[in-house]
């Protein structure tokens, strides 16, 4: 995947890997994240509007990854992945990062910030996206 | 429709074989088939070839046109890519050729050539097979979607790392005695719990490996099994399903959906249940697979397949014999070839050919394996009877 | 400014320090260098950097400011360090932010001042009505070789804040002051590894001499005396500079200790008077007057004063403060902060 120019396959995705921009739909209420093109329970008859997510959820599971990766992630390892369930329902895949060992639990609240997630592949630009921390403030 | 038929099997020993190149390996293992059956490659009607990734692991993409070239072959030539369950998949499709009437008698060849290409390359083809916009972007390899699945399990069900390295021990086990495994030594359960840790719980013994490999079957109609063999081995249900393709989708974080589908599917076809299975080749490419997989199976409740590794169940002695070939874990992981090398390991138990390892009185068997954490699902189920209904 | 353009300030503000923590004295035992008046550097991880920092202060500027983000309509980014020489970080900041795409975004360099001169630019665009709410950002990275002064020195951290008409605001800006000249005290050229410095004569031609002078111009041309001053905030290149200057310039030490967040964390450089002034006003009291004085090597400086209204009480609470970000932290070794900042990799 790095081996081919995914500029703008990023790019029009922004909204989502900046903002934590999703859809919700007008027919079911359902919200999607990242954004579907059609309701999977209604079908065309609902109509999916972008809603902005709070970025505030909860780990579902989680593991600490140390190798395996490849090479545009080798100078993170370790780093914690895990499966985050959000305010609105919708669950996301993501690192968990500035945690320390003992704090990282399912349950954990967990609040979206924005880190750089690789750079260097071959158009050497740099992506940016959402990552987790943990809840500490409120 | 009629019935279909494993009517020869041959493969190539799974490792690093940097003796042998993609071809090479395609061919030894279609040769060692058409041997088997006592066939002649121009009896061929058609080729099914299962592979995952040649575009990015040696540069070559059109796998159909490469084959078929190198076999000096113009029948139809057909690829099939279903990342991990590439090769159970093609199989799939040969077999629905041959029932619908299409064709008769066709060879069905999986390959995957992993070692041309750096250790770190071959890691990022492997994320292909998962969301490499919505999980690959974060730093997720398949060890790592499978690590989230197996602490949601632990969780729940409390099952315990020690259940994942005795699939390894279980596997290298069964390997030991297999002449075509990557890995033919056992390992201690010590020396399984202290590995390295590659993404918690899951360390390098609870991985597969990185193989080169290739593995063909011959199948035919029914009415010319005969020809060909004394023991015909019959496809007698197939199941496929699709699910999400990120972890972070899919409905239970404890079970694969696609798998519970695609069985269901293929016990219905059959006409037979879970218990009437007396052998299975299941897709483990990691420990944890093997577990939620023999529960998505119905072989045991949801949530006691690490019991059933305490039990011995799935020893080749148990009741319900686990990976006999030492499965992804031992016999190895060329992607594209592992279902088509499940399917041959099921055919040479039916038919009392596995020395070693033999499971006694096999006559009902079953192969699962699936792709992308379970976005494709895919089951078979074999018979040495067209119509076994018990 | 003149008496007919309104009258601006602060509205809002919002900082961020990285979680990470290197000591000193780990550099002192790996290369004999000494810190003064440091004991720590806040350090970023591998996927922080510039951007990602001044996203997160902004956010908690514009929070604070309790405006929604669409009614920012400029956005000034000012850094020394940043992740292109060609492509404008501003924009992916702004889009961050979701400012897009109606705002006018700029990105300013002026050495480690580069804060404050996106500050003057940002007040300039809010007087004279061309934006009504700007977002000025300020920050800093890293810069120093290994064994050089330099990176016992430098620090990471983001500052920003909303400028607004003087009626929303927590401080309202009184008056300015600059000086430039060209100085070869530090610098940097593309494709340079690492900022370079001169020797001894950094700190008094060019630190010294600048902020001395133009606080002096200031305080005349103001009418002020020291002692109006509540809160000073000087550009603080290590923890002992900005303390000789405070007693040249007839400062008490009290007057420092608020803005003096280099012993806390380092020198933020671009980021830094940012910084300190979120710092202060974390603490100040309505009616408290503060002098900025800032320097960026290369070389020039800027004063302000500003005054703190009622308002800020109002506000108080509404973005996490200075101090609480900061409290939180982790201490890494000195090979993991070569790791983290690319001085060591993986292959040579």
């Amino acid at each position: 995947m790095f081996r081919i120019s995914p500029n703008l396959i990023h790019w029009r995705h922004i909204p989502e890997f900046y903002r934590f921009e999703g859809v919700k739909c007008t027919k079911c209420g359902k919200v999607y994240f990242p954004k579907k093109y059609i309701c999977p329970k209604c079908g065309f008859a609902g109509e999916l509007k972008p809603i902005k997510l709070s970025g505030l959820g909860k780990v579902v599971t989680y593991t600490t990854v140390y190798a395996g990766v490849p090479q545009l992630f080798e100078d993170q390892t370790p780093f914690i992945l895990a499966v985050v369930e959000l305010e609105e329902g919708p669950r996301v895949l993501s690192q968990v990062v500035d945690c320390n060992e003992e704090e990282i639990k399912i349950g954990l609240k967990v609040k979206m910030i924005i880190r750089k997630l690789y750079k260097d592949g071959d158009m050497g630009l740099v992506f940016y996206g959402y990552k987790f921390r943990p809840l500490y403030e409120e | 429709m009629r019935n279909v038929a494993i009517v020869g099997a041959g493969m190539t020993k799974f490792g690093e074989r940097w003796d042998k190149s993609f071809q090479e390996l395609a061919i030894e293992a279609a040769k060692r088939a058409l041997e088997d059956a006592g066939m002649d490659l121009k009896e061929i009607d058609a080729l099914y070839i299962g592979n995952n990734a040649a575009g990015r692991l040696i540069g070559q993409e059109h796998v159909a046109g490469v084959v078929a070239d190198s076999l000096g072959v113009t029948i139809p030539s057909t690829r099939i890519e279903n990342a991990c369950s590439s090769g159970s998949v093609a199989l799939r499709e040969a077999f629905y050729a041959i029932k619908s009437g299409i064709f008769n008698k066709v060879l069905v060849i999986g390959v995957e050539k992993m070692t041309d290409t750096p250790r770190s390359l071959t890691f990022e083809m492997l994320l292909t097979g998962h969301d490499s916009l919505w999980e690959g972007v974060f730093g997720f390899m398949p060890a790592a979607g499978y690590a989230l699945l197996a602490r949601a399990h632990m969780c729940k069900y409390g099952t315990k790392k020690e259940h994942l390295s005795m699939v390894a021990v279980k596997n290298h086990r069964n390997g030991a005695k297999n002449p075509y495994a990557h890995f033919q030594r056992e390992i201690t359960l010590e020396r399984a719990l202290g590995a390295p840790m590659i993404a918690d719980p899951l360390n390098l013994f609870d991985c597969s490996p990185i193989s080169d490999g290739a593995a063909a079957v011959i199948l035919t109609a029914e009415e010319f099994a005969r020809k060909y063999t004394d023991v015909p081995v019959y496809i007698i249900g197939s199941g496929q399903s699709s699910d999400s393709l990120t972890v972070h989708g899919k409905r239970d974080l404890t079970t694969i959906d696609s798998v519970v589908t695609s069985a269901r599917m293929a016990y219905s076809m059959a006409g037979v249940e879970p218990k009437d299975i007396d052998v299975a080749e299941v897709h483990d490419c990691f420990t944890i697979a093997e577990i939620m997989v023999i529960e998505d199976l119905g072989f045991v409740e949801k949530g006691k397949g690490g019991k059933a590794l305490e039990e011995g169940i799935t020893e080749i002695g148990g009741k319900i014999p686990v990976n006999p070939s030492g499965g992804l874990k031992a016999r190895g992981h060329p992607v594209g070839a592992t279902g088509i090398a499940q399917s041959i390991e099921i055919f040479w138990q039916l038919r009392q050919e596995a020395e070693g390892r033999q499971v006694s009185n096999a006559e009902i068997g079953l192969s699962e394996n699936h792709g992308g954490i379970g976005a494709t699902g895919s089951v078979m189920i074999y018979s040495l009877s067209s119509n076994p209904r018990r | 400014m003149s008496e007919n353009n309104k009258a601006v300030g602060i509205m809002g503000y919002g900082v961020y320090v990285p979680w990470r923590r290197l000591k000193t004295e780990d550099l002192t035992k790996a290369w004999g260098v000494q810190a003064a008046g440091i004991a720590e550097l806040s350090v970023t991880a591998p996927d922080e950097d510039a951007i990602t920092m001044a996203i997160e202060a902004s956010s908690n500027a514009i929070k604070h400011a309790g405006l929604e983000p669409y009614k920012v309509d400029a956005l000034i980014f000012g850094a020394e360090l940043k992740p292109y020489s060609v492509k404008p970080s501003s924009t992916v900041i702004a889009e961050a932010l979701g400012l897009m795409p109606k705002s006018a975004t700029f990105d300013i360099e002026f050495s480690c001042k580069s804060d404050v001169s996106a500050l003057n630019v940002g007040i300039s665009l809010v007087k004279s009505g061309l934006a009504e709410h700007c977002l000025v950002i300020g920050c800093g990275v890293p810069q120093g070789q290994p064994s050089d002064e330099q990176e016992a020195l430098t620090s990471a951290g983001a500052a920003a804040c909303v400028i607004s008409e003087k009626d929303n605001s927590i401080a309202y800006f009184e008056d300015t002051y600059s000086n430039t000249r060209d100085i070869p005290d530090m610098w940097k050229r593309e494709g340079d590894r690492y900022i370079r410095h001169g020797w001894r004569y950094e700190s008094d031609i060019g630190y010294a001499e600048h902020i001395t002078s133009a606080v002096r111009e200031f305080l005349e041309k103001m009418a002020f005396k020291t002692t109006d001053i509540n809160h000073v905030i000087f550009y603080q290149p290590d923890g002992r500079l900005p303390l000789g200057l405070g007693k040249t310039l007839g400062f008490t030490d009290n007057q420092l200790t608020a803005g003096l967040i280099v012993s806390l964390i380092g020198n933020v450089r671009s980021g830094s008077i940012l910084l300190g002034l979120s710092a202060v006003l974390d603490k100040a009291h309505p009616g408290d007057r503060i002098l900025v004085a800032s320097y960026g090597t290369g070389g020039g400086s800027d004063v302000f004063s500003l005054v703190v209204q009622e308002k800020i009480l109002e506000r108080r609470g509404k973005a996490p403060t200075f101090e609480s970000i900061i409290n939180r932290k982790k201490y890494i070794d000195y090979i993991t902060f070569l790791k983290f900042n690319e001085r060591l990799r993986k292959g040579g």
